[in-house]
């Protein structure tokens, strides 16, 4: 009997454990964790940065850029034009009496790659000190693209003249003569200007000994962008994408690098992002360009999901800004900036 | 399908003491046992009981148990098999809204493991005495459903707040010597009760009361409250400091164990045959408390801020000076992070925790000379901060005297997807038990119920002595 009843529980046991089953679907010990991710979209604040002036404009590269009073930027040269007694050139009515050459090569400086430095307001002041006689004279000043040409007369009741596209900016004391076409001498941004400046034949021969010595110029460009103007600046971003971060990041999904950037500087923007492995290659992954008009502006580069598994090389970034001028042109200011509040978002969870 | 049935009785005993090890099994009683007339385990469920025999455990098996109980959460809630692969619900592959749908608002798994190292009752007189040393041990872990949404959700551009409250983790263990007695005091009434003498062997209780996070595009912020306490004999926590110079609890050192703590519990219980073929029965376990020595608790507090609200991006060849690198501020990014569970540590003091007590309440209908009983009983243990319920109905049969078996169903834990069975032999020179309120039926490598969110196994062997008097 009690045998009996000892098979019958074992075959009891036997029915309950054929109704069990270990379904190894779900093995707690081989949990496959490698695609773990977090959230399936995250928004958060990525960053604020900020490029000075003098990034955007290599003044530390140009010496010839200073700060004035008011702290603007401007290009001044100085020097003078020295009287020859006896022109070494002549034509019918005029000869060359004096000639400088102004050095702009630092200027070539000012921007990374090249630039139109189309300016609203370079001009010329001519300081003669002649105290008698009077002397017609032209002036030829030879730039690129364009090589400009003034008339003006010296004389003791106006021995200064002031050479330029605009004649609010001229200082008291000065006369003058205007030239629309000088923004245009240094455009190309000439290594050299060279000035020329031509005295009437029979006005040079009239004038008393001693009366016109050396004349003192001083060229000034103020950093005035012109609707023309055009530069392009490129800043870094070192070491930008930490390992860790990329891993967490770019494994997967999509991400969007967005924001707002508040421009000071007196120019329009064009932004282009252009991410860089450690050694400094692109990744080859094209954004597009994001205009910044005005003051501020927003802007967004998406990282495709075909993209991702690029950016697991990133590294670095940089930011190529398109400088152009405005309609409303201002003097660049030093203290100005361009600041980025950017924002990530990030599609398909962070990767832990 | 991959799957591999398990082919013997030799393999369920095995997974017995596998679910065992990983203390993820079944309760400190069972329920099915309840109304077992022979089984001496019943005696635990309720001191009035009295098994038809006294008996003398085998060391350390006289009543073997543990069990794994949740309030609905189950593994295949958490796991999900991708490719022939098992991937967790933070896979990517994984939907986020039918993953959050299957939860609750607050999610509590429970563990429960016990054994009687000696034991041992005898009748005597009209009373029937029990004496027992047993290890006890229990942990229970808590995570709000909103803790899932953050994992799983994240955050929009607008803004998004999450209130995380009360992320718990609790553990305690305890050796208890108990003696008790039972007697009936008319013909219809019994009456049991049973004092025991607790020595603490560990205990810790982890809890993040608050966690707020609010997060938009322009700032992410989250804070965190919480305490903690752990008392263990030997547990020396290990300081850290972060990177504000604040020390936290970083570690523990685990040394020259003992007993950490002392208590008291009683178990109470009472039978009533309210007809020749009803009897009814209540018991209240584990009444009690353990004090932990002050010299082995270790307290902290967390009150953690985080706030981001973007790098300083190194634009330019014209870095500011003392500028940190991304990486350098990103890596101080995820030390503030961490800090929001960095427990600072607090000075020590006394510390008493209550044992998770047990409410049962039954009532039984015998026939056919008593070989037969229906049973409904009603079990509440009464875990921190939830409560576990469950009502279980059994048919007891009671062929012949020395076997016994109850098949049973509980009614808020199975889900129309396992059953409770329990054996008893009382052969004339050994008792041997086993048994489980929640059957097996699908269950992962490790024996956890996939779909279930309960479990439980009970077994145990001991020698009988004689009958009453």
């Amino acid at each position: 009997m009690k045998g009996k009843i000892l098979f019958q529980s074992l075959v009891l046991c036997l029915c309950c454990a054929a109704t069990s089953c270990v379904d190894s679907k779900y093995d707690l010990s081989d949990v496959d964790t490698d695609d773990l991710v977090v959230g399936d979209e995250w928004v958060a604040p990525l960053g604020t940065g900020t490029i000075a002036v003098d990034d955007v404009i290599k003044v530390y590269k140009v010496p010839s850029v200073q700060i004035d009073a008011n702290g603007y930027y401007v290009a001044r040269y100085q020097g003078t034009l020295q009287v020859r007694k006896n022109g070494f050139r002549a034509d019918n009515d005029y000869e060359v009496v004096a000639s400088s050459t102004i050095s702009l090569k630092d200027l070539q400086g000012l921007f990374d790659e090249d630039f139109k430095l189309s300016l609203v307001d370079p001009h010329l002041m001519l300081e003669s000190g002649l105290n008698s006689g009077t002397l017609d004279c032209r002036l030829d000043i030879i730039g690129q693209p364009a090589s400009p040409v003034s008339f003006f007369t010296f004389s003791p009741s106006t021995p200064d003249i002031w050479i330029g596209p605009d004649a609010s900016s001229v200082m008291t004391g000065f006369t003058f003569c205007r030239n629309k076409e000088l923004p245009d001498a240094i455009k190309d941004v000439p290594e050299n200007l060279v000035l020329n400046l031509w005295g009437n034949r029979s006005q040079v021969a009239q004038l008393p000994a001693g009366a016109l010595s050396d004349i003192r110029y001083t060229f000034e460009a103020p950093l005035t962008p012109a609707a023309d103007f055009e530069a392009v600046t490129v800043e870094h971003v070192k070491e930008a994408f930490d390992d860790s971060f990329v891993d967490y990041l770019f494994s997967g999904g999509t991400a969007t690098i967005y924001g707002t950037v508040t421009n000071e500087m007196p120019f329009d923007l064009t932004i282009e992002m252009l991410i860089l492995d450690e050694f400094g290659e692109q990744l080859n992954i094209s954004f597009p360009l994001q205009d910044v008009k005005g003051a501020s502006g927003d802007i967004s580069f998406e990282i495709t999901a075909a993209d991702m598994p690029k950016m697991m090389n990133a590294r670095n970034i940089d930011f190529k800004l398109h400088l152009k001028g405005r309609e409303t042109a201002e003097t660049l200011k030093d203290g100005e900036t361009i600041s980025m509040k950017l924002k990530l978002k990030k599609t398909g969870g962070i990767s832990i | 399908m991959n799957t591999t049935y398990i082919k013997s009785a030799k393999s369920l005993l095995a997974l017995a003491l596998l679910t065992f090890i990983g203390a993820s099994a079944s309760a400190q009683q069972l329920r099915t046992a309840y109304f077992m007339q022979n089984s001496p385990a019943r005696t635990a469920l309720n001191p009035a009981f009295r098994p038809e025999r006294g008996y003398v455990s085998i060391p350390v098996l006289g009543a073997v148990n543990a069990s794994y109980t949740t309030n609905g959460i189950a593994v295949d809630n958490i796991l999900f098999p991708k490719d022939g692969k098992t991937v967790t619900f933070m896979d990517n592959s994984v939907n986020t809204e039918s993953f959050l749908n299957n939860l609750n608002d607050n999610n509590q798994i429970n563990a429960d493991f016990g054994t009687q190292i000696l034991s041992g009752g005898w009748y005597a007189g009209k009373g029937f005495w029990t004496v027992d040393v047993s290890l006890k041990g229990l942990a229970n872990v808590r995570v709000p459903k909103t803790m899932f949404e953050f994992m799983k959700r994240g955050n929009s551009a607008e803004g998004t707040t999450y209130d995380i409250n009360d992320i718990s983790a609790y553990a305690e263990s305890y050796l208890e010597t108990g003696v008790g007695y039972s007697r009936p005091i008319t013909e219809k009434l019994t009456v049991g009760g049973k004092v025991k003498v607790l020595l603490g062997v560990g205990s810790m209780d982890a809890n993040i009361t608050h966690m707020r996070a609010v997060m938009n595009d322009t700032k992410w912020s989250v804070t965190s409250t919480g305490t903690m306490s752990a008392s263990m004999k030997g547990l020396v926590p290990e300081m850290g400091v972060d990177e504000q110079g604040r020390e936290y609890i970083s570690n523990f050192d685990f040394d020259s164990p003992g007993v950490s703590g002392f208590g008291m519990g009683v178990d109470l219980g009472a039978t009533y045959q309210l007809t020749e073929n009803i009897t009814l029965s209540a018991a209240v376990l584990d009444l009690g408390f353990v004090s932990w020595n002050k010299s082995g608790n270790t307290f902290g507090e967390v009150n953690g801020t985080f706030d981001f609200d973007g790098f300083d991006l190194a634009i330019g060849d014209h870095v500011a000076e003392g500028s940190q690198s991304m990486s350098d501020q990103f890596n101080s990014m995820k030390d503030d992070f961490e800090n929001l569970f960095h427990f600072t540590q607090k000075a020590s003091e006394g510390r008493t925790t209550r044992l998770r007590s047990t409410i049962n309440i039954g009532g039984e209908y015998r026939m056919l000379e008593n070989k037969l009983g229906f049973g409904l009983l009603s079990s509440t243990r009464l875990y921190s901060p939830k409560a576990y319920t469950e009502l279980t109905v059994s048919a007891n049969y009671r062929l012949i005297r020395w076997f016994e078996a109850t098949l049973s169903y509980s009614f808020i834990h199975s889900k129309f997807k396992t059953y409770g069975l329990a054996l008893n032999f009382t052969p004339s020179w050994i008792n041997f038990f086993i048994g489980s309120d929640y059957m097996f039926t699908k269950v992962t490598p490790q024996f956890l119920p996939v779909s279930g969110n309960a479990t439980n196994l009970y077994m145990g062997i001991s020698v009988p002595l004689r009958g009453k008097m």
